[in-house]
């Protein structure tokens, strides 16, 4: 019973305010300041009430910081994350220290209330390239010690000392290249598009969504997301816009995670993170697969064989690169990823399985069928060796070896739609068309996929037409014709039925529609002819016979009707 | 009469406000327009959002939950209202509201009501009194500010014995399954038991009331149908009538719901039968409160129950296909920095992981439970004597038996057994 549900307005609803303010600020200090403080003590009235302002470059004379303070005085209900972005290779830089005192005032109001702090400094020490990150260490500890939460910026590859020193330290570390071109916006906005995405590791089917809504202002302009910001689409300057908006492209974000999600694999080195960059890496492939950006997923994967730690986990990830590059038709590599899985201890059989569709994939069904016996003979395991002689009978179909096709389809599992229906194929190719015909009512009966219902029912009008059970035929014919786009084969085989019945003007309108999809079907031609003969229109037959003709000599009965009617 | 109910999570993700919306149901059906804005890191809002909210609704009474973690957003969200709705009137109910000290009250400028009875019977009288004009006698139920400016504590109202004499939020439509995905039911309230950290008894009561078994049904069935069918029962004892909870499971199964069912009870309120009948209604996961491993100091803390009693329980639930979570925690009256690892020991024999509920706290001492009305007396050592009197001591304190370095220690431990870092859900 729901009463009261039918009577329910809108408005009853329990009220949201708005769906998503921006939460993430990321402020490209290099340009003017002033106009950006001014941007953003109006921008941190309409973002979160909880919002994270990254600072990427200087701070000059403190006047964001300046500004947050502000904020946060006139907004007692408001809480700010402030990351700045400071040179660590020299101790503690003075903008730091600003920061620091800053947030004192609020820690003290944070003890006095028992809350949180609502200015939480979050100082990212850059170690520039060549410098020696001790200081910066030095200095992160200090910090950490005053209820700060520093990260490291390194621009050199972390050794395995540097990594365990900053894992004893709880720090995070951000890593950017000192060989190309990698600004700290890049950086940063690269590690909130990893962040957002890994936290929603466990919500199925969410994975792919847009980040924590964020904004990126950089050069005066402000940019939707870091996306944009790289594509340099910008919603406009800073005068513009001073209510930040997030209306993200949805359409970019797969996009977006998937390259950041290819590139992560140092970084999750780098802050121990491997267990769970691997599973990120999976989980993104598996949702880039549902997709179907295929590359985009291998991709992934790759990643993930990178953050594997045993070889059964590498092995894993190696068959999931594979299937990805299997179905992006990189055969090679899929096949090479394969034989990688197999060295790495992924069941010979399984390896063999899935290398007999590359073969599939490759159009090679002989070598294919090798794989597949390879694999049955390993012992399916895992594997459902009804599977496998299903795809065995599928190899055997495409050779055109009918007789194997049926054994195989014999052993694979109790009988399905789709397996009556193979069968019916093997003994229609086989010239049996009265089996033929009980497979395919087996079929039916057996519920097959609405997509299939048009092949199922072509075929048992075809066994139909063969067995001379032409009205019959007629219906499925013109059933199957409904239900699949209609190809030479429908219109020829309802086209002969219809002639078989006497029923001229409907054949040759069949013969019509079939030289129409194939007007290189001469015997369609002469079987137009046929039928205008029977109906009496002798020159116009007499004109399909030797366009029949023209194109195939040897149609006996094209000439032998030409004979008649004209010549 | 506009009215804004606020239910703020700042620091976690969207819950179903069931107790705001018990209120916003009542003040519905009294006529007044209200809004029930759910509030959370998850659901996040900026301050200008919310004051314009505020400004075009103009309320004429906004309240709210209020706990200990959220008590400074309550404030600052109070004043915001007050300049953006001249004249309006705030109240505050909820856990740390229905026994905050009456000198506390002093403090709270920005506060006109604090609720200490029912919350539905007195949201309509504090309506009523607004309506009204001029107060000048204090609200039954509440502490009020009257206009004077001075404090008053109003008569104690008696709650409801037939708690369906409530209107429900879910069939009255406040509430739509399909916002949440996870929906919060409450089904029955109070408890008979007296454990000395715990404040539902005093504050719902020493006996457990109880809608209606068709009313349960009728609330899961909306559930049900228009949501996702995940329900979280935050009854305190689930199980404790043995005929109304198989009465509502047999009517689950019998309506043909799909549900997926969190519940919490006692293990002496639990048998094979009723375990297996639980897993076959749709109930994942079975949360037993074990506090401690150690009879000693389940004893002190006036926990009736046998450690063994509730091993047994965890024990057949798992065996019956069911998730168990086992809340406990540390800093209790009696218990050393021993027997506190005991009890993760215990957990982690019992078969259970120690993830989500399982992750144990400190013991967060609120207004209301026995021991904060006399900690000497339990052995509590407060480490701070300059908090605000409308904060409770919560976790700063250190017991005669375990020093601020032992509970750090206990908590470390049981961080490390983490499966998941250790946080709880439930507090």
């Amino acid at each position: 019973m729901e009463r009261g549900l039918g009577r329910r307005r809108q408005e009853d609803r329990v009220v949201t305010l708005s769906r998503a303010p921006v939460e993430w600020l990321f402020l490209d200090a290099d340009a003017p300041v002033g106009p950006l403080s001014s941007w953003l003590a109006d921008a941190l009235e309409h973002c979160a009430w909880s919002c994270h302002v990254v600072v990427a470059g200087s701070d000059g004379e403190g006047r964001l910081l300046g500004t947050v303070v502000d904020h946060l005085e006139r907004e007692e209900v408001a809480l700010v994350y402030f990351h700045l972005v400071a040179d660590g290779s020299f101790g503690p830089a003075p903008e730091v220290a600003d920061l620091m005192d800053a947030a004192a005032r609020f820690q003290d109001q944070a003890y006095r209330e028992r809350t949180g702090a609502r200015l939480v400094p979050l100082p990212i020490l850059e170690v520039a390239p060549g410098a020696d990150p001790g200081p910066a260490l030095g200095t992160a500890g200090e910090l950490a010690a005053r209820l700060a939460k520093p990260s490291l910026l390194l621009r050199d590859a972390p050794d395995e000392a540097m990594i365990a020193a900053a894992a004893a330290l709880g720090l995070r570390l951000y890593l950017g290249s000192n060989t190309r071109d990698s600004s700290l916006l890049e950086i940063l906005t690269a590690a909130h598009v990893l962040d957002s995405t890994m936290a929603r590791l466990d919500c199925a089917g969410r994975l792919l969504d847009p980040c924590r809504a964020h904004n990126v202002i950089a050069g005066g302009r402000v940019f939707d997301c870091g996306r944009q910001w790289r594509r340099g689409r910008s919603r406009g300057g800073l005068a513009d816009d001073r209510a930040p908006v997030w209306q993200p492209d949805a359409s970019l974000c797969a996009g977006c995670i998937a390259d950041t999600v290819a590139g992560t694999g140092p970084s999750m080195v780098a802050n121990q993170r491997k267990r769970e960059g691997r599973e990120l890496a999976l989980r993104t492939s598996s949702a880039l697969v549902d997709t179907g950006a295929h590359l985009a997923a291998a991709e992934a994967a790759v990643t993930a064989v990178e953050l594997s730690q045993t070889p059964e986990e590498r092995a894993d990830a190696l068959i999931q690169t594979a299937l990805c590059r299997l179905a992006a038709g990189q055969l090679e590599g899929a096949d090479r990823a394969l034989l990688e899985a197999r060295v790495n201890g992924a069941p010979a059989n399984l390896v063999a399985y899935h290398r007999a569709h590359v073969q599939v994939a490759w159009r090679d069904d002989i070598e294919a069928l090798d794989r597949f016996s390879e694999a049955l003979d390993l012992g399916p395991d895992s594997l459902s060796a009804e599977d496998l002689h299903f795809e065995m009978a599928m190899s055997h179909i495409r050779l055109e070896e009918w007789a194997d096709a049926r054994t195989h389809l014999e052993q694979a599992g109790r009988p399905t739609a789709t397996i009556a229906f193979n069968l019916g194929v093997c003994d229609v190719n086989d010239g049996r068309a009265e089996r033929a015909l009980v497979h395919f009512d087996r079929a039916l009966e057996l519920g097959p996929a609405e997509e299939d219902l048009g092949r199922i029912r072509f075929f048992r009008g075809f066994c139909l037409k063969e067995l001379g059970r032409f009205e019959e035929a007629v219906e499925d014919l013109r059933r199957s014709i409904e239900l699949e786009e209609p190809e030479l084969a429908h219109h020829n085989s309802l086209g002969f039925c219809l002639f078989k019945l006497g029923r001229h003007a409907e054949a040759t309108a069949c013969f019509e529609r079939a030289v129409a999809a194939d007007p290189g079907s001469a015997i369609d031609w002469a079987n137009i002819g046929v039928n205008l003969e029977r109906l009496g229109e002798d020159e116009r037959a007499a004109e399909m016979y030797r366009r029949a003709l023209g194109m195939d000599g040897r149609i006996e009965f094209a000439r032998e009707g030409l004979e008649r009617v004209g010549e | 009469m506009n009215v804004v109910l606020i239910d703020l999570h700042p620091h976690s993700d969207p819950v179903t406000p069931i107790s705001l919306a018990n209120l916003a149901a009542v003040l519905r059906r009294q006529g007044h327009a209200t809004d029930l804005l759910s509030l959370s890191s998850g659901r996040p809002f900026s301050p200008a959002a919310l004051r314009n909210h505020l400004h075009e609704k103009q309320p004429r009474l906004v309240g709210f939950t209020a706990y200990q973690r959220n008590f400074f957003q309550v404030r600052a969200i109070a004043r915001m209202a007050k300049q953006a709705s001249p004249g309006c009137r705030v109240i505050i109910g909820g856990p740390q509201a229905t026994f905050m000290p009456e000198h506390a009250l002093t403090d709270l400028p920005e506060l006109d009501f604090v609720c200490r009875g029912e919350g539905e019977l007195v949201i309509r009288a504090v309506a009523e009194a607004i309506d009204g004009g001029s107060i000048d006698d204090a609200v039954p139920g509440t502490s009020t500010r009257v206009s004077d400016g001075s404090w008053l504590r109003g008569d104690p109202v008696a709650p409801a014995d037939d708690l369906d004499a409530y209107p429900s939020p879910w069939l009255d439509g406040v509430l739509d399954p399909a916002d949440w995905d996870e929906a919060i039911m409450l089904t029955s309230r109070g408890c008979p038991h007296h454990c000395a950290f715990c404040v539902t008894p005093a504050a719902f009561g020493p006996t457990t009331r109880a809608h209606s078994v068709e009313r349960v049904l009728e609330d899961i069935s909306v559930v049900s149908r228009r949501g996702r069918g995940r329900l979280w029962f935050a009854d305190p004892n689930f199980s404790y009538d043995a005929e109304r909870v198989h009465a509502i499971l047999e009517g689950i199964a019998h309506r043909g719901l799909a549900v997926e069912m969190w519940i919490e009870t006692r293990a002496d309120m639990l048998d094979s039968d009723l375990l297996r009948l639980l897993a076959r209604a749709g109930v994942h996961t079975l949360a037993l409160g074990l506090e401690s491993a150690v009879p000693r100091v389940l004893e002190r803390s006036g926990k009736a129950i046998e450690p063994e009693a509730i091993r047994a329980a965890a024990v057949t639930a798992l065996a019956a296909g069911l998730d168990v979570e086992l809340f406990s925690q540390y800093g209790l009256p009696g218990e050393t920095r021993e027997d506190a690892l005991q009890t993760l020991r215990f957990v982690q024999d019992c078969g259970v992981a120690v993830r989500g509920n399982s992750n144990a706290q400190q013991m967060q001492l609120y207004f209301g439970s026995a021991i904060i009305g006399r900690p000497e007396a339990h052995g509590i050592r407060p480490l701070r004597d300059d908090l605000p009197p409308y904060l409770a001591l919560g976790d700063e304190f250190e017991t005669e038996w375990m020093s601020r370095r032992d509970m750090d220690e206990v908590r470390a431990a049981w961080s490390a057994a983490s499966a998941d870092g250790g946080k709880r859900i439930v507090s």
